[in-house]
């Protein structure tokens, strides 16, 4: 509730009695009998007392309101009313609706009345608060057409998430538009929440009409037994009861703000910081809490208090829960696939088949599951706003907080609220560098820093819990210092009879544990041991003899929490407190227990739960089992793009068992993905000893084909790639084996090894080796296209541009074909280069087309910025400079997607070329400054060069000057083109001689520069392309043309000397 | 493998000294014992005085990962020059270190004079 006067808000009273008086009165206009508020508000007391106390909270209130609690308060020897010009909005809310204005009345009553009341009247105020607005979105949804329809039932269910009408208006309006599976949803949130909460099934009213809806599904009698068996299996769960938001106003009041902007579109994050116990959960729940009163998606996830747990854990907790929450997206959307991976879950839920997929590079891998989160949060914001709560950053892995970074980039346009919570000790730079990220973006709305509560606050608090007198009162305002987890406890320790309150929470959480019977006290243990919420399923699986009725037992000790679908401890410190409690012995016992769990409801193939069984079989002192969890942990963190962590995972299973030559294997790959090559090269080695000693040279040429894949992808190591691929040949002749699999991949190997930096012709002797053992046909997918890469390679280099179209193409579609996109858009801008090499621009054209074309919907924005890129230049160089600039403004768009730094200065020195030729001199030198500021994937001598011609033209000569003296002291790579770098830095020279007036000098230096022009030939062409390929991991488009470079400087002479005369 | 490195400090801007470094064309102009030099197809080769029918082809390689030297290698010989400007007072520090292959041992002193010279006329040249 708050209160304004003359339009300011006016701070609640300190006492909760008046405050609550005040809002019976708003709510009732007219005289009230004093005897009957008395009775009201002091029941348990005699009548004098009563009215004693009554007089005493008039008193504060008109003390608490000042001038106008004297205008308004009227107490008269009978009665007390709230009189005079005094606006109240419930009541506008009932006049609204009287008039027939129900969007005016919906929208100013879509508060709860009366939060963080607790008194039985405010209840009831709130109920039929609740039921009178439910019944005017009714109305509202009746009028209204389909999509507002929808959105006014949506709100009815977020009021009354438990309430089965409303549910039914819900699943009948959403199959009324043609969406059924989302009906059908709606009716399974239904009965889980019922199932979970209540332990009841829908009623047969709302049954029936899933089953409608389902239409030759399941049968209606089946339907039914389910319902009586769930009904009868379930224990009851109390319902979760929030405590009331103390002492908070001021921050809740910002983050309502900040919701008002997000859910009107502009969307925001918000940052909670303080000591744990101090309130950030509850403050960011109200929140929650009032935005699903308003209609709309909440979702919270949380950091493992484990610690080591799989990386992306946060998101695949977010992903699962928001996947209950959200419709199914149209079939053709990807991210749910890509998703999959994260959060099993989500196939089936939207009813995809997750169909085996390609393995792709890690990076590629982690840019589309960054992308499909990103998707996610679009989609749960389509069609209602969203409040996003991530809790305990301090605890997340640091791919989850890259991820929150991705995620954020995109929430400024979207109808979203996050709210991230964290710890300030300990510190954490991972996080803080993804909070000066956000400031810098402009995209945190509040940073909110929860100090101590306030004696009054606490006092609140206390009193919530239970009947506690004054002197009770007194000693936890004390005892608790501001914070409101220890004031909690300790006032519920008061309350339940304890004499004292406890010294410490431990001592408190110890009280509230000794009266549990054996099962609840089990299970309250291994809820402390988890180190995260349990859910139903793994409730359901612990070593008890009915774990739910003990956890319903457990949570009247108000330590532990049974609501939203999750079982756990309310608060960390308490788990902690648990925890801290166990004798080793026993707590080695429950680790190995919930590790039991975990590992029984694993998926097939590789689990994200692995490494929290892992982490719990070590701490149990079973590292023999710990070191399979840990190598499907690698696994998983493959799967999702966590090569880092994959290699970390990989390293503590060699600490356990360091001759395990699959494991050593398996950590040479990880260390050749993460760029490694040394520590690559030392696992491999390892595992080689091992494989050598068996004896047999099939594992032996496997190992070293291992290695090869290493150099071959990720390192890109030719030399490497050919060393390794002649050993697994040379092997396998030693040995007589055919293993015509392993010679055909070693034998392609190779000749891409030439190709790319050996002989050009070896590699075609190679490649003609591969066919002529593949009988003339390759069946493999990928083969095929290690074949036709290394011959458009060897093409290039020998400067056969045209006749590497061919292979490109055959490459370009067996990469598509393989699943693997990636390959084909580098296959595709390949093609491009040699195109423009040979001048044929249309033809460059179509192939950068067809790169995109292969990256449409893969959300590898890396590979489309490239491509764009490259585009930029193709466009560029044949003169279409508004083109070039709109391609070259899109790559900015995709590298500010990304939040790469390096890929941001990368095209902001495209940007920047282009803006030169367009003769945008300022735009040009201030966009080259950028992007020579760090770090990039450019050839900085050239940007040089090129910002100081664009300074030269500004007459800005001596910054020119600078700029050509930073070109000589800059590193220079092949990449630079260096044998071309004196005529271009004498010919830049020419054109600041120029803009200064010296006349005879410019002249000099240009001539000097066009003397240099004409040494230089257009010779060894696909060498240049292969350096820039090798330096920048791209194609040049456009070569250098020393033709084209001594025309333009001889023009540049001819102009100068027709000025001179 | 003997080797050995040197210095000279010139008032001439770095970019002037650079210009003569990067430009193989112009090795005779400063390279002590050097009479003639030409580039073609992209590749440099050298002709010592008094030696106008013994080319010896220089490969001329620029790192990224090197701090920026100018690396020219003898293909004949395998002896190795690495070049490196600093800026500095104004002007420009140049530094050489040579490196001088173990069949190649009897050039050294040669090689220490070669470079000390060279050092000095690269630097008056810059100044030019």
């Amino acid at each position: 509730m708050t209160v304004e006067i003359d339009g300011k808000p006016l701070p609640a009273p300190a006492g909760r009695r008046a405050w609550s008086l005040l809002a019976w009165l708003a709510l009732h206009p007219g005289p009230q009998a004093r005897g009957e508020l008395a009775a009201r508000f002091w029941p348990d007391v005699l009548d004098t007392s009563a009215r004693a106390s009554l007089r005493s909270a008039v008193w504060t209130l008109r003390r608490d309101l000042g001038d106008a609690g004297g205008a308004h308060v009227v107490a008269t020897r009978d009665h007390v009313e709230l009189e005079g010009d005094v606006a109240v909005d419930a009541r506008e809310f009932d006049a609204l609706v009287a008039e027939g204005e129900l969007a005016r009345a919906a929208e100013l009553g879509d508060a709860p009345l009366l939060a963080g009341f607790e008194d039985e009247w405010a209840l009831r105020a709130r109920d039929a608060h609740r039921d009178h607005l439910i019944d005017v979105l009714e109305r509202l949804a009746e009028d209204a057409e389909p999509k507002a329809a929808l959105s006014y039932t949506r709100r009815q269910v977020a009021l009354e998430p438990m309430g089965e009408e409303v549910h039914r208006r819900l699943m009948r309006r959403l199959a009324a538009t043609g969406d059924r599976p989302a009906a059908l949803a709606a009716y399974e949130r239904l009965r889980e929440r019922l199932r979970r909460e209540l332990g009841l099934a829908p009623s047969a009213a709302t049954r029936e009409l899933a089953e409608a809806l389902r239409g030759e599904g399941a049968s209606s009698a089946a339907a039914a037994d389910e319902a009586i068996v769930v009904a009868a299996t379930a224990a009851p769960a109390p319902t979760r009861r929030l405590l009331p938001l103390a002492g908070r106003e001021a921050e809740l009041q910002a983050l309502l703000r900040a919701w008002d902007e997000a859910r009107a579109g502009s969307g925001a994050v918000v940052v909670l910081r303080g000591e744990a116990g101090i309130g950030k959960t509850r403050l960011a729940t109200e929140l929650l809490d009032r935005a699903r009163a308003q209609g709309a998606r909440g979702a919270v996830c949380a950091g493992l208090e484990l610690g080591g747990g799989a990386p992306l854990g946060l998101w695949a907790e977010l992903a699962a829960e928001l996947g209950r929450e959200v419709p199914a997206p149209p079939p053709e959307s990807a991210w749910p696939d890509d998703l999959s991976r994260l959060a099993p879950e989500l196939a089936a839920r939207f009813g995809r088949d997750p169909a085996a997929r390609a393995d792709v590079p890690p990076e590629l891998e982690r840019a589309r599951l960054f992308e499909a989160a990103a998707e996610l949060v679009a989609w749960a914001t389509h069609d209602c706003p969203a409040v996003l709560v991530m809790e305990d950053l301090h605890l997340v892995d640091d791919l989850s907080l890259d991820l929150v970074g991705y995620v954020a980039r995109r929430v400024p346009r979207l109808p979203v609220l996050v709210v991230l919570t964290r710890r300030e000790l300990p510190r954490r730079p991972a996080v803080d560098a993804l909070e000066q990220a956000l400031r810098a973006r402009g995209a945190l709305a509040a940073e909110l820093v929860l100090a101590p509560l306030e004696d009054t606050a606490v006092a609140t608090l206390s009193r919530a819990i239970g009947a506690l007198d004054d002197a009770d009162v007194a000693q936890v305002v004390l005892g608790a210092e501001g914070n409101a987890l220890l004031a909690v406890e300790q006032a519920r320790a008061l309350a339940a009879g304890e004499r004292e309150p406890p010294a410490s929470l431990r001592g408190a959480v110890r009280a509230a544990m000794a009266p549990l019977p054996d099962d609840a006290r089990r299970v309250a243990e291994l809820a402390a041991v988890a180190g995260r919420d349990l859910d139903p399923g793994e409730l359901v699986s612990l070593p008890l003899d009915d774990p739910r009725a003990a956890a319903s037992r457990a949570v009247q000790t108000g330590l532990l929490d049974a609501g939203a679908g999750r079982f756990g401890y309310r608060h960390a410190l308490l788990r902690e407190a648990v925890y801290a409690d166990l004798p080793g012995p026993h707590r080695a016992h429950l680790h190995e227990a919930i590790a039991t769990v975990l590992i029984e409801r694993a998926d097939p193939g590789p689990g994200r739960r692995a490494a929290e069984a892992a982490r719990h079989l070590r701490l149990a002192g079973r590292d023999d089992q710990a070191v399979e969890q840990l190598a499907r942990a690698a696994d998983h963190a493959r799967a999702v793009g966590a090569i880092d962590e994959a290699a970390g995972f990989l390293a503590e299973a060699l600490e356990l068992r360091p001759e395990d030559t699959e494991l050593l294997l398996a950590a040479s790959d990880a260390e050749a993905w993460r760029g490694h090559r040394a520590l690559a090269e030392e696992r491999f080695e390892q595992a080689l000893k091992l494989v050598e000693a068996e004896g047999d040279p099939l594992a032996c040429a496997t190992a070293w084909l291992h290695l090869e894949r290493g150099y071959h992808g990720p390192i890109c190591y030719p030399r490497g790639v050919l060393h390794t691929s002649t050993r697994v040949l040379e092997i396998l002749d030693e040995a007589g084996l055919d293993a015509r699999a392993l010679r055909l991949e070693a034998l392609s190997a190779r000749a891409w090894s030439e190709a790319i930096a050996g002989d050009a012709d070896e590699a075609e002797r190679l490649l003609a080796q591969v066919l002529d053992l593949a009988g003339g046909k390759l069946d493999d997918g990928l083969l095929r296209f290690d074949v036709s890469h290394a011959r458009q390679l060897a093409l290039i280099r020998r400067g056969q541009f045209r006749e590497a179209y061919g292979p490109s193409i055959e490459a370009g579609v067996d990469a598509v074909r393989a699943g693997r996109p990636d390959l084909s858009a580098g296959i595709w801008i390949n093609a491009a280069a040699a195109a423009m090499a040979v001048g044929e621009h249309a033809r460059a054209e179509e192939f950068i087309d067809r790169a995109l074309e292969a990256l449409d919907g893969v959300g590898t924005f890396a590979l489309e910025l490239l491509t764009w890129s490259a585009r930029a230049h193709l466009y560029l160089r044949t003169g279409r400079l508004d083109a070039a600039r709109d391609a070259a403004a899109h790559a900015e768009e995709l590298a500010d997607r990304l939040g790469s730094p390096e890929y941001a200065r990368l095209t902001a020195c495209d940007s920047g070329l282009v803006a030169l030729a367009r003769g945008e001199h300022e735009r040009a030198a201030a966009l080259l400054a950028r992007a020579l500021d760090g770090e990039a994937p450019i050839s900085r001598p050239l940007a040089r060069l090129t910002r100081a011609e664009a300074l030269a033209a500004l007459h800005r000569c001596d910054e020119a000057d600078a700029e050509i003296r930073a070109t000589a002291l800059e590193p220079v790579g092949p990449a630079d083109f260096p044998d071309t770098l004196v005529a271009r830095l004498t010919r830049v020279q020419g054109l600041v001689a120029a803009a200064r007036g010296d006349d005879a000098l410019a002249q000099r230096r240009l001539r000097e520069s066009a003397a240099g022009w004409r040494r230089i030939t257009d010779r060894g062409r696909g060498d240049r392309m292969h350096a820039v390929f090798a330096d920048f991991g791209r194609p040049a488009i456009g070569l250098v043309e020393p033709a084209r470079e001594l025309e333009r400087v001889e023009a540049e002479l001819e102009e100068l000397h027709a000025a001179v005369q | 493998m003997p080797q050995f490195s040197d210095a000279i400090t010139t008032s001439a801007p770095p970019e002037e000294v650079w210009k003569l470094l990067y430009d193989a064309s112009r090795f005779a102009e400063w390279w002590e014992g050097i009479e003639t030099s030409e580039v073609r197809d992209g590749g440099a080769t050298i002709y010592p005085d008094g030696y106008p029918d013994f080319p010896m082809p220089q490969a001329i390689e620029a790192s990224r990962d090197d701090g920026g030297r100018v690396r020219i290698s003898c293909l004949v010989s395998d002896i190795r020059f690495e070049w490196r400007l600093t800026e500095h007072a104004g002007g420009t520090r140049i530094s050489v270190e040579v490196e001088v292959p173990e069949e190649e041992a009897q050039r050294f002193d040669r090689q220490r004079e070669v470079a000390q010279k060279s050092l000095r006329n690269l630097a008056e040249c810059a100044r030019a």
